[in-house]
């Protein structure tokens, strides 16, 4: 624009004064007619770059800067995306860059409430289209700076789409967070985004993925006991037991204290009847929640389980009883510890007689028969006090009777039998 | 901007079950009982004497009735046993019409009323007629179960055995309560 002022004031000049002009380089003092000197002049100018529009964009891009220093935006935004079309300027490292800053600014203040904020989308891959263009390293530093605050915006973002249950979202979110923080930090792998997608996963039960992004995050040693509970209740879904007992059992060692992990393995090791391996686990269980008397009757049950084998019996039935007696005292009418400790009794003592060879003498015999009736004398107060609580509870009449039946009191085991007949009519 | 913190609710499943460890059958108290009155009639035939005459063929012990408890444990101890050289042989007399000789008669409680028409039944018979019931020693059996059910004991009647020309040990004699 300037060089074509130039000219034409040039060419003002000329008609005002109406001289001849010499030849440059004309010795003889030659004459140009002004005729053809404005000819000239004009050609000179229509071929000017300026006229030409060859230095256009620059000043788009200019403009954009302009515009967005005057807190223009709309204008901004399509000065630099027309700056961003075109050949001379698309691949410049600047013009991106711009770009990336004016979207930041589109984004920052018109569409930070929107999770799904396109302008942000475009900033960080300007941002990233800067970065691939900067052979300079003019812009890089700052483009990865502004990816980085983008990429947590998004992070902020998915956490609370996750914290309100929009579990979809969350792992579009994070995931976007995981891909884009890349750019900045190639080596960084967010363990805490790797968990969230994993846990967000589960929750929307696309359980291959959750698997996946879980196995992730304990694998970057990831600080959240839950990870571990997680990805074991998933193996153990998925009914590969030796895996899930393993992820558990890392969770244990790494969180001994973790109440949780160390139940979820006391319930599979029961499921799985591995009593071997309970009665540690138990008993840390306790020293962990030491009200719960839910893990008391586990482990007397355990103990139990235990003692079936005969050469346990004198070792584990008393510490079954020892069990059930601490429940008690936690719970004085909690049905089962009450229930589980008469039948225990009853059991002992029914099991001493039908143990019994035939080839016994009649002395062992009457020893046994005296160990029996004390075992019913200590089982009756319990199981009279579980068939208080739950009076209907079909298990606790049949001991019932069985109890009094052994002890001679044929009347009293006339009469359960009699209201074991009624619930059973009223099946 | 910092990270805004997440509350994770952790809908965890975490049993603390109603779990049982795959509980054990519950044993009965009248089985063991049963097992108990079984384990008693089998060591009788080590200090009974019975007649030659009886000791031909199986050894047969009858059952009156359809008390399953004792007929089945009686089953199971027979198998492979023996009462001296001979086979033991559990017989199921469901009335008393049913009865044949037998080297021992177990009437249950409920039969116990029969007992006259069994004893005019095993008439001639070898048998050792054995009962569960208060006063039965009076009335005809050779040996009667008393005590408290768990803490089973025997009267025996040596006058009733030897009226089927049964010859008790005295060792058993020790071990009972004698009823005349």
């Amino acid at each position: 624009m300037n060089t074509l002022r130039s000219i034409l004031l040039v060419l003002i000049n000329i008609l005002k004064s109406r001289t001849r002009l010499p030849l440059v380089g004309s010795a003889g003092g030659g004459q140009v007619k002004p005729v053809m000197l404005i000819l000239l002049l004009l050609i000179a100018g229509f071929t000017c770059p300026e006229y030409s529009g060859v230095k256009a964009q620059p000043n788009l891009r200019t403009a954009a800067h302009h515009y967005l220093t005057n807190g223009e935006l709309d204008k901004a935004k399509q000065a630099i995306d027309k700056a961003c079309e075109h050949e001379l300027t698309m691949n410049d490292a600047e013009t991106w860059y711009l770009k990336s800053f004016i979207y930041k600014d589109v984004y920052t203040k018109k569409e930070s409430a929107d999770p799904d904020s396109p302008a942000r989308i475009v900033s960080i891959e300007s941002a990233e289209k800067a970065i691939d263009l900067d052979s300079e390293r003019k812009y890089s530093d700052l483009c990865k700076e502004l990816i980085k605050y983008l990429a947590s915006s998004i992070f902020d973002d998915a956490s609370n789409a996750l914290n309100k249950g929009n579990h979809k979202f969350a792992i579009k979110s994070y995931e976007q967070y995981l891909e884009y923080i890349k750019i900045p930090e190639p080596d960084k792998q967010d363990a805490s985004a790797l968990f969230y997608v994993g846990y967000a996963a589960l929750q929307d039960k696309q359980v291959e993925k959750a698997k996946g992004y879980l196995k992730r995050a304990i694998n970057l040693n990831y600080d959240n006991p839950i990870a571990y509970l997680y990805l074991g209740n998933i193996y153990w879904s998925e009914r590969d037991i030796e895996k899930s007992l393993n992820i558990l059992e890392k969770g244990h060692q790494r969180y001994p204290d973790h109440k949780e992990i160390l139940i979820t393995q006391v319930n599979y090791y029961v499921e799985l009847n591995r009593i071997d391996s309970l009665e540690d686990k138990l008993k840390k269980a306790i020293e962990l929640d030491p009200k719960n008397i839910e893990l008391y009757l586990m482990l007397a049950q355990v103990y139990e389980r235990i003692s079936e084998v005969d050469d346990n019996i004198e070792k584990y039935l008393p510490k079954a009883k020892v069990i059930y007696k601490k429940a008690i005292l936690l719970e004085p009418n909690n049905v089962r510890a009450n229930y589980n400790l008469g039948i225990l009794y009853y059991n002992e003592a029914v099991n001493l007689i039908n143990r019994l060879d035939y080839d016994v003498d009649f002395v062992a015999i009457g020893e046994i028969q005296d160990k029996c009736v004390e075992l019913f004398k200590e089982s009756l107060p319990y199981m009279e006090k579980a068939h208080k609580l739950a009076p209907d509870k079909k298990n606790t009449l049949i001991g019932l009777e069985g109890i009094y039946y052994g002890l001679g009191e044929n009347e009293k085991s006339n009469e359960i039998r009699q209201k074991i007949e009624i619930i059973e009519k009223k099946k | 901007m910092s990270r805004r913190i997440i509350y994770i609710l952790i809908i965890f499943n975490i049993q603390y079950s109603i779990f049982n460890i795959q509980s054990l059958a519950q044993p009965d108290a009248k089985q063991a009982v049963a097992h108990l009155q079984t384990i008693f009639i089998y060591r009788f035939t080590k200090y009974i004497e019975w007649p030659l005459s009886s000791k031909q063929g199986d050894f047969v012990i009858g059952i009156l009735g359809d008390e399953t408890l004792i007929l089945n444990e009686m089953k199971k101890m027979a198998k492979g046993r023996k009462a001296g050289t001979q086979d033991i042989v559990v017989k199921n007399y469901k009335t008393i019409d049913d009865i044949s000789e037998c080297n021992i008669l177990f009437i249950p409680r409920k039969e116990s009323a029969q007992i006259s028409s069994v004893i005019d039944k095993i008439k001639g018979y070898s048998t050792l007629l054995i009962t569960e019931k208060e006063g039965m020693a009076k009335k005809g059996a050779a040996i009667n179960f008393v005590g408290i059910n768990i803490k089973l004991n025997f009267e025996l009647n040596e006058a009733n055995a030897k009226k089927y020309g049964l010859q008790v040990s005295t060792n058993l004699s020790q071990l009972a309560i004698i009823v005349d």
